[in-house]
C-alpha cells in the first residue's frame, strides 16, 4: 500500500507543476505507460500473498482511474490556458498593408469591356476587320458612292487612292455579311477609327463600337429594345432614350439616339446636356436595302438594324473628362484613377 | 410502366406494317420515353414489351388505352372501341349494398357492383400472359381481372369478399371516410397499420376494410372460398392518397395512379368492363345497375388557342402548321374543337387530361403532335457559331495577359496608330523602312506613318512621364501594328473573306501586346513576366517540360544586341524582349534602364495547346536536393541543366531541375560564378530510398565536373 500512496503523492506533485502539452504526454507515459511506474508496482503482485494481491490490485486500479481523470482534466486546463494566451495577442490593424504593385486598365478599355459584356448578353458576337481599308468596304458598299456629299461628313486619311484609314467600324459589317452568306447575323465590332479632326473633343484616332443584327423579320422594335437594354446597362436602369430622325447613308430610317441626362433634371446650367435633358450618344437605324444589295442579301426577305457609338464620348461622359487628348497622353497620374 | 404490343393491338390495328422500332419512335416523339424494349414469350403468345417512363403530368398515359390514344394520333389510325357493359343476370345492386361518402373532396366518385356465385381459380393463360408481360404476378381470376382492367384503362379497382363485410339484413353499407385516430387495419401485405385521421379508408360498420386507393384489407380479401364479391371503382383525391402512401412507405400500382389523378368520368366504364370480364371468365352473375356516389361532377373545360400565336411561338413554318391535320390529331387525343372565334380555336379538354388547362398547354400539345423536327432552326439570340468571325483564343490571350499585367503593376496605355516618320525610323534597320506605311494627307508630320510596333509609342509615354518625375513606369498596350505587304493589295477581293474577315486587307495588320519596364528592374525580372504571360496559355518554360525557347538571333534594332532574345515556340517566333538599345535611349533622352517586350497575339494563339490533358501525379514523397556549382562564366545555365540528360533514364525519377541562385563575387575568382541548382526527385511507383537519391545526385555532379571543369562549392 505504501508504494501506491507514495506514487500517488509523487504524481499529484508533478502534475501540478506541468505547463505544456508535451510535458503532460511525458508524464502520462511515465506513470501509465507500458513501462510506467504503475505497471512496475503491478508487476510485483506475483510475489505477494493472495489477500494483499487483491487489495493492491484494487488500489492500483483506483489510482489508474484517478490518474486518467486528472490527466484529462489537465489537458482541458492546458488547452484553455493556451487559448487565452493566444487570444491575448493584439496587433495594430491601422498599420499599413504591404504595398504591392497594382496596375490599371485604360479607361477606354474599361468602357469597351462594359459594352462588350452588355452586347454579348444580347447575343452579339465579336467581329474584327483591318484598320487600313479599301474604299469599297469603307464607303461604297455602305451606300456612300464617290462624290457623295456624305463623304464630307467623314474627313478621311488616305494611304493610296482607294486605300484609307477606316473612318468607322461599319466596314466590318460589310465584311461579315459577305463572309456569312446567309443570315442570321448578329455581330459587334470594336476598334480604332480615324478622322481628320483634332480639338478638345475630337481626336484624329478614336474608338467605335458597332452592332449589327440581320435576320428575317427584324423590326424597329428590336432595335429600340436593344438600345434601351444597352443604355440601361451602361447608364443605369433609370436612363431612358429618345430617338430622333437623322441621316446616315447606310440606314433607312436613320436615327440619332439620345440618352436622358444622368447629371441633371432639365437644369439649364447643366454642363453635360446644356439644359436639354438629353445627351446625344449614338447613331442607329435599319440597314438600308442598298447595303444588303452590296452584300448579296435579299432585302425583301431580310431586314436588320445597326448602331454605333464612340467609346471616348461615353468615357468622357461617364468619368467627367473634358479633354479627349488625355486618353492618349498616357500620363500615369491620369491612368491610375481608373 | 410496361406496355404490351399485343395488348395495344386490342385498341389499334397496326396493320402489321409497323415495326416495334417505329412504334418506339412514335412513343418517344410523343414524350413517352422508351427505356427499353424486350421480347416476351414464344410462339402464339410472343409479345414485345415496351418499358415506358411516363412523366408525372401524364396520368392519362398510365394504361394501354392511354398509350393507344397517343399512337392513334401519331399514326392517324382509328382507336378501336369494344363492348364494356356486362350482361346483368342477378338482382339489383342497391339491394345488396349502399355507399356513404363522408366528404366529396376526399372521394370524387365511388361506384360498385356485386358479382354473385364466382368460383375462385387460376386465370386463363392469355390473361396470365398479359399480366406477366407487364410485370404483374397473377394471383387468382378476380384479382387478376381487377389488375387487368387497371393496366388496360388506368382505373385501379378493388374486389372485396362480399360475405366478409358487415350487413344490415343482407345489405352492406360501405363508408368512404377518414380513419379514426388510432384505428388499425391489417392489410393484404399482412402488415398491420395504425391509422391517422388524415388517412382515407373504406369501411363497413365494423371498421376499415381497405386503405382507400392504396391497398385492401386482409380480412375482406378474395380467398379460395369467396363466392360473392363487391367490385369497387373510384376516384380519390390525389393528395390524401399521396400523403398516406408516403407516410406508410406503401407504393402500389393503385396508389401510383391515384397519386397522379384518376378521371372520375372513367370510373363506371372500368367497373362495367371488370364486371363483364368476371362474368365471362368465371361463372359469376353480375347484379343490375351499379350503385354509385358522384356528388360533384367533373366537366370538361374549354381552352382556347390562337393559331398564329402558337405557330410563331413554336417557330413553325406555315407549311408544317396545318390546322386541319392538327385538329384531327387533337380529336384522336379526345380534344374536340368546340368553336372558332376570330383567330382562336376553342377546344374541349377531356377530363382525363388533367395536364391541359391553359393555352400554353395546348401549344405544347401542338408541338407534341407536329414534332420538334419541324421547328425551324433560327438562331435569333446567338449566331449558330460562336466566334465565327474572330479567333476565340486571341480574345482570351488579350484579356488574360492584360489582366495579369495589370495585377503585376502595369498601367494600360493607348497610343495613336500613327507617329512621326523620322522617329519611327530610329526603330528600324534601313531595309525594314520600306515597309512603313505613309499617310498621304496627315494632320501634321507628327502623325505621318502607321506604327510598325507599339514600343515607340510606349517609350514616348515613358519619356513624357519621366518629365513628370515618375521613377517607376510600367506600361503596356494591346493594339494592331501595320506593315506593307510584299505584294500590294490595292483592289478588294471578297473571296478572301471566307477564311478570315481581316483577310483582304491592304496592309499586314498584326495584333500585339507590348510592354515597357522602367525603374529598378532587370532582365530576369522582365523574363519572368514574359514567361508568366506565356504560362497563362500552357506554354511552358520549365526545363523538363518546356516548349518555349529563347534565342538571341534578333533582327529588331531597338534592343541591346547582347541583352535581348527572341521568344520561340518550335520555329515560330512569338515575340521578342530585351533592354532598350542605348543609342535610342540616348536620342530620346531617357534616364534609367528600360526593358521591354512584345508578343504577337496571333502567334501565341497558334502555338498554345488547344486542350489541356491532365497527367496523374505521383502520390509518393519527393526529395529535394540543392547543389551549388562553381563554374566559368562561359558555361550557360541551359548547358549546365542539359547535362542531366546524360544520366540514363533520368526522367524516371527527375521531376524538376531549376537554377535558384546565381552569384558572382571577386572571392570566387576571376571569370567565375556560382550557380545553385535544385533537383526534385520522385518516383511514380515507390518511395525513393536515400541511396538511389545520393547515387543520382553524385552522378550528375560527376558529369558536370567532367564536362564543365566546374566544382562543387
Amino acid at each position: 500500500m505504501g508504494a501506491l500512496d507514495s506514487l500517488r503523492a509523487l504524481a499529484w506533485a508533478e502534475l501540478s507543476s506541468i505547463k505544456t502539452k508535451d510535458e503532460l504526454v511525458l508524464f502520462k507515459s511515465r506513470f501509465l505507460g507500458k513501462n510506467g511506474q504503475l505497471r512496475q508496482i503491478l508487476a510485483s503482485l506475483g510475489e505477494m500473498e493472495i489477500k494483499d494481491r487483491i487489495l493492491l490490485g484494487q488500489g492500483a486500479n483506483k489510482l489508474k482511474e484517478e490518474l486518467e481523470e486528472k490527466i484529462a482534466q489537465k489537458q482541458i486546463d492546458l488547452a484553455n490556458i493556451n487559448e487565452q494566451t493566444n487570444l491575448k495577442e493584439i496587433i495594430d490593424i491601422t498599420e499599413p498593408g504591404l504595398i504591392l504593385a497594382k496596375g490599371f486598365s485604360h479607361p477606354l478599355s474599361i468602357i469597351a469591356s462594359e459594352i462588350f459584356d452588355c452586347l454579348s448578353r444580347l447575343g452579339f458576337e465579336k467581329a474584327q476587320g483591318p484598320q487600313i481599308e479599301h474604299d469599297f468596304y469603307n464607303f461604297e458598299a455602305l451606300n456612300i458612292p464617290k462624290d457623295h456629299p456624305a463623304r464630307d461628313m467623314q474627313d478621311t486619311f488616305y494611304i493610296e487612292k482607294n486605300i484609307m484609314l477606316r473612318t468607322h467600324t461599319s466596314p466590318v459589317q460589310i465584311r461579315a455579311m459577305l463572309a456569312k452568306k446567309v443570315p442570321p447575323l448578329k455581330i459587334m465590332s470594336f476598334g480604332r477609327v480615324f478622322r481628320k479632326d483634332e480639338d478638345v473633343t475630337h481626336s484624329p484616332m478614336f474608338h467605335q463600337i458597332e452592332g449589327l443584327y440581320v435576320d428575317e423579320k427584324v423590326s424597329l422594335s428590336d432595335l429600340k429594345g436593344t438600345l434601351e437594354t444597352f443604355v440601361m446597362s451602361i447608364f443605369g436602369k433609370d436612363a431612358s432614350i429618345r430617338l430622333r430622325p437623322s441621316f446616315f447613308p447606310f440606314t433607312e430610317p436613320s436615327i440619332e439616339v439620345d440618352v436622358s441626362c444622368f447629371l441633371c433634371k432639365n437644369d439649364l446650367t447643366c454642363k453635360i446636356c446644356k439644359g436639354s435633358g438629353y445627351i446625344e450618344i449614338l447613331g442607329a437605324g435599319m440597314v438600308d436595302p442598298e447595303v444588303f444589295h452590296a452584300c448579296n442579301y435579299d432585302s425583301e426577305r431580310y431586314s436588320g438594324f445597326a448602331f454605333g457609338l464612340g467609346i471616348e464620348r461615353i468615357a468622357m461622359l461617364k468619368f467627367g473628362i473634358s479633354d479627349i487628348r488625355l486618353f492618349f497622353e498616357n500620363d500615369l497620374r491620369f491612368l491610375h484613377q481608373f | 410502366m410496361k406496355v404490351s404490343l399485343n395488348w395495344l393491338n386490342d385498341y389499334i390495328d397496326f396493320k402489321n406494317d409497323l415495326s416495334h422500332k417505329e412504334i418506339s419512335k412514335a412513343l418517344v416523339s410523343a414524350g413517352l420515353e422508351v427505356e427499353h424494349i424486350e421480347h416476351f414469350g414464344e410462339g402464339e403468345s410472343a409479345d414485345v414489351v415496351f418499358s415506358l417512363n411516363i412523366t408525372p403530368n401524364r396520368a392519362d398515359a398510365l394504361s394501354h388505352l392511354g398509350i393507344a390514344r397517343e399512337l392513334c394520333a401519331y399514326f392517324d389510325l382509328p382507336l378501336r372501341s369494344f363492348m364494356l357493359s356486362p350482361v346483368e343476370m342477378a338482382g339489383l345492386t342497391h339491394e345488396r349494398a349502399s355507399i356513404d361518402i363522408e366528404d366529396a373532396e376526399d372521394c370524387f366518385r365511388y361506384a360498385i357492383r356485386v358479382v354473385e356465385g364466382v368460383k375462385i381459380c387460376e386465370s386463363p393463360d392469355w390473361l396470365k400472359n398479359r399480366l406477366l408481360a407487364c410485370g404483374i404476378c397473377p394471383i387468382n381470376n378476380i384479382v387478376d381481372i381487377t389488375n387487368y382492367v387497371m393496366l388496360s384503362r388506368g382505373q385501379p379497382l378493388h374486389a372485396f369478399d362480399f360475405d366478409k363485410l358487415s350487413k344490415e339484413g343482407n345489405r352492406t353499407k360501405i363508408f368512404v371516410r377518414r380513419a379514426k385516430e388510432s384505428e388499425e387495419i391489417l392489410l393484404l401485405n399482412h402488415r398491420s397499420e395504425k391509422l391517422l385521421n388524415k388517412d382515407l379508408v373504406i369501411a363497413d360498420q365494423n371498421g376499415p376494410v381497405a386503405l382507400a386507393g392504396i391497398m385492401g384489407g386482409f380480412e375482406s380479401s378474395i380467398s379460395e372460398s369467396t363466392e360473392n364479391i363487391i367490385i369497387e371503382s373510384a376516384s380519390f383525391n390525389q393528395k390524401n392518397i399521396r400523403m398516406t402512401a408516403k407516410r406508410l412507405g406503401l407504393s402500389t400500382e393503385s396508389s401510383f395512379r391515384f397519386e397522379r389523378g384518376v378521371d372520375p368520368n372513367g370510373v363506371l366504364d372500368s367497373l362495367n368492363y371488370a364486371a363483364r370480364l368476371i362474368a365471362e371468365i368465371t361463372t359469376g352473375k353480375v347484379t343490375r345497375e351499379p350503385v354509385e356516389s358522384y356528388k360533384k361532377r367533373f366537366e370538361p373545360i374549354e381552352v382556347g388557342m390562337r393559331l398564329e400565336r402558337a405557330r410563331e411561338f413554336l417557330g413553325l413554318s406555315k407549311e408544317s402548321f396545318d390546322e386541319d391535320v392538327l385538329r384531327k390529331k387533337f380529336v384522336a387525343l379526345g380534344i374536340e374543337t368546340v368553336a372558332k372565334r376570330g383567330s382562336a380555336i376553342y377546344f374541349r379538354i377531356p377530363t382525363f387530361r388533367l395536364d391541359i388547362t391553359r393555352e400554353i398547354d395546348l401549344i405544347e400539345e401542338t408541338i407534341r403532335m407536329i414534332g420538334f423536327d419541324k421547328v425551324l432552326s433560327k438562331t435569333v439570340g446567338n449566331p449558330q457559331n460562336e466566334f465565327l468571325f474572330i479567333d476565340k483564343n486571341s480574345e482570351k490571350i488579350k484579356k488574360n495577359i492584360s489582366a495579369y499585367l495589370v495585377a503585376r503593376g502595369f498601367y494600360e496605355a493607348i497610343n495613336y496608330a500613327f507617329n512621326q516618320k523620322d522617329f519611327i525610323e530610329l526603330f528600324l534597320a534601313s531595309d525594314q523602312r520600306d515597309f512603313l506605311i505613309d499617310i498621304k494627307n496627315p494632320l501634321s508630320n507628327r502623325y505621318g506613318v502607321m506604327i510598325p510596333s507599339l514600343l515607340p509609342g510606349l517609350l514616348n509615354n515613358v519619356s513624357y512621364n519621366q518629365r513628370n518625375q515618375e521613377k517607376e513606369i510600367l506600361l503596356f498596350e494591346t493594339g494592331v501594328v501595320f506593315l506593307k505587304r510584299q505584294k500590294e493589295n490595292l483592289e478588294p477581293n471578297q473571296k478572301m473573306l471566307d477564311q478570315d474577315l481581316s483577310q483582304d486587307s491592304y496592309a499586314l495588320e498584326e495584333e500585339m501586346v507590348s510592354a515597357v519596364l522602367c525603374g529598378n528592374f532587370d532582365f530576369p525580372y522582365m523574363k519572368g513576366i514574359v514567361e508568366n504571360c506565356l504560362k497563362l496559355f500552357n506554354l511552358k518554360t520549365d526545363f523538363l517540360n518546356k516548349n518555349i525557347y529563347f534565342c538571341s538571333d534578333l533582327k529588331e534594332v531597338y534592343f541591346h544586341p547582347g541583352m535581348s532574345a527572341n521568344i520561340y515556340y518550335r520555329d515560330q517566333k512569338l515575340g521578342a524582349m530585351g533592354k532598350l538599345h542605348p543609342s535610342i535611349k540616348e536620342s530620346m533622352g531617357l534616364s534609367s534602364d528600360i526593358y521591354m517586350f512584345e508578343l504577337s497575339v496571333k502567334k501565341i494563339s497558334q502555338a498554345m495547346p488547344k486542350e489541356i490533358a491532365y497527367i496523374p501525379f505521383s502520390r509518393f514523397p519527393s526529395v529535394e536536393r540543392d547543389i551549388a556549382f562553381l563554374l566559368d562564366e562561359e558555361i550557360k545555365v541551359d548547358n549546365l541543366l542539359s547535362l542531366i540528360r546524360e544520366i540514363e533514364k533520368y526522367q524516371e525519377i527527375l521531376r524538376d531541375i531549376k537554377v535558384f541562385d546565381i552569384y558572382r563575387q571577386d572571392a570566387l575568382g576571376p571569370n567565375k560564378k556560382s550557380v545553385a541548382v535544385s533537383l526534385k526527385l520522385q518516383s511514380n511507383d515507390r518511395t525513393l530510398n536515400e541511396e538511389e537519391v545520393d547515387a543520382f545526385i553524385a552522378k550528375y555532379i560527376d558529369i558536370v565536373k567532367e564536362k564543365t571543369g566546374g566544382s562543387i562549392r
